[in-house]
């Protein structure tokens, strides 16, 4: 992955990949700001690249609440902003657009948007297909564990499985 | 220099998580001082075992002090699965088991000076040897802190992580409970040169605890 052997370095492989789930991996007692910058240090970055995510994930008017006391689109904003102080190589977002209002998706979007640009490769599952496809250069279907050709809106038989062995993701240089 | 360097992270990260949550000041360390003013009441009306018994009952109040500091340490990895944030980040396991083991002691540090002090008091002792005691404050300190650490994430994923630290961690400390007690006893007499060979076992149990967990924490932390 990402041209390491996930074998061989696996700590090389996470530092350059971040995830964003249904969890938010933060500490309920500390701050948000506290919180994106013990992501940044423990990643390697600096407290500046902490900062700077927070201000993308327009989060500055909660810098000083704790993550206990945010609301559930806060805490997926605060995930974003977790990942983006990583500067990942991949960032894996899993049902984003889950619990953000309007503004927050807006947020999601330009942070998606701007990814290639950063070097970094954004790979989006989502059951909410048309939101993501507003962000996808390239979709492919998973049904029960195995990848399928797009439907495209077609009916009837479902269609059969692609033969992919290993699936290689490369980020641009 | 990025081993010591993730290590301090960690430790700054869970000390501010104590001193935020404060848990360490109003239970862990009330805790301390609520047992050795009960082995007061238990043995007043003996001035003279109290007084001997003075370092075993300072030992045992941090002893059970140290099961609470070493759970709340996993409590807080727990909430928003904190602890895949952890491995996630990439950090070393030895340097995650550094940060958290020097947190521990931090506050097993604090909880002593209280304790220490309560027992001065409460026992009406004289400490006649303080750098004897110092020195193996310090020794034990850091092996209970490194033994602890690694029992808890030992028994992190398990559900009966509660019951099953105590079970485990409190026989494996017997080496500082033994050379703890008996160094402070020799820093109360007055007569350091008996706590010596003491201080050497409790040194080494702190460096064996140390290496073991460096070694160890990060495969039982992927496992836990």
């Amino acid at each position: 992955m990402l041209g390491v052997d996930i074998g061989i370095e696996p700590r090389r492989v996470r530092r350059a990949v971040a995830l964003v789930g249904h969890e938010t991996f933060c500490y309920d007692d500390l701050t948000v700001t506290e919180n994106v910058r013990f992501v940044a240090r423990a990643t390697g970055n600096s407290v500046g690249d902490a900062d700077a995510a927070l201000e993308r994930a327009g989060l500055q008017r909660v810098a000083n609440v704790a993550h206990a006391r945010l609301s559930q689109g806060q805490r997926r904003r605060l995930s974003l902003a977790n990942a983006l102080a990583r500067k990942p190589r991949l960032l894996l977002l899993d049902e984003p657009h889950a619990g953000l209002d309007e503004h927050g998706r807006e947020v999601l979007e330009s942070i998606v948007r701007a990814a290639p640009d950063a070097g970094c490769t954004v790979m989006i599952a989502s059951h909410e297909l048309d939101l993501a496809r507003g962000l996808s250069t390239r979709e492919v279907h998973v049904v029960a564990g195995q990848v399928r050709p797009p439907t495209s809106g077609t009916t009837g038989a479902a269609p059969a499985p692609v033969a992919v062995p290993t699936v290689e993701v490369e980020a641009p240089a | 220099m990025s081993f010591v360097r993730d290590a301090l992270v960690i430790a700054g990260k869970d000390l501010r998580i104590e001193r935020r949550s404060r848990v360490a000041l109003q239970q862990i360390i009330p805790f301390g001082g609520i047992v050795v003013l009960l082995f007061a009441f238990a043995l007043d009306s003996d001035r003279t075992l109290l007084h001997q018994a003075a370092p075993g009952l300072f030992w045992a109040a941090v002893l059970l002090a140290v099961l609470l500091a070493v759970g709340r340490s996993f409590s807080v990895e727990e909430a928003n699965r904190a602890r895949d944030g952890l491995r996630l980040s990439g950090i070393d396991g030895g340097s995650i088991f550094v940060g958290k083991a020097a947190a521990v002691a931090v506050e097993l540090f604090l909880l002593e000076i209280v304790v220490g002090a309560a027992v001065v008091v409460l026992y009406d002792v004289t400490v006649r040897g303080i750098v004897v005691l110092l020195c193996s404050a310090v020794a034990a300190t850091v092996g209970l802190a490194a033994a602890g650490t690694v029992y808890g994430v030992l028994a992190g994923g398990l559900r009966a992580r509660e019951t099953l630290v105590p079970l485990l961690l409190l026989p494996a400390v017997t080496p500082v409970m033994l050379g703890g007690t008996r160094a402070f006893q020799a820093a109360l007499d007055g007569s350091p040169g008996d706590a010596w060979p003491w201080i050497q076992l409790l040194t080494a149990f702190a460096v064996l605890a140390v290496a073991a967990g460096t070694v160890a924490f990060g495969p039982l932390l992927e496992a836990a």
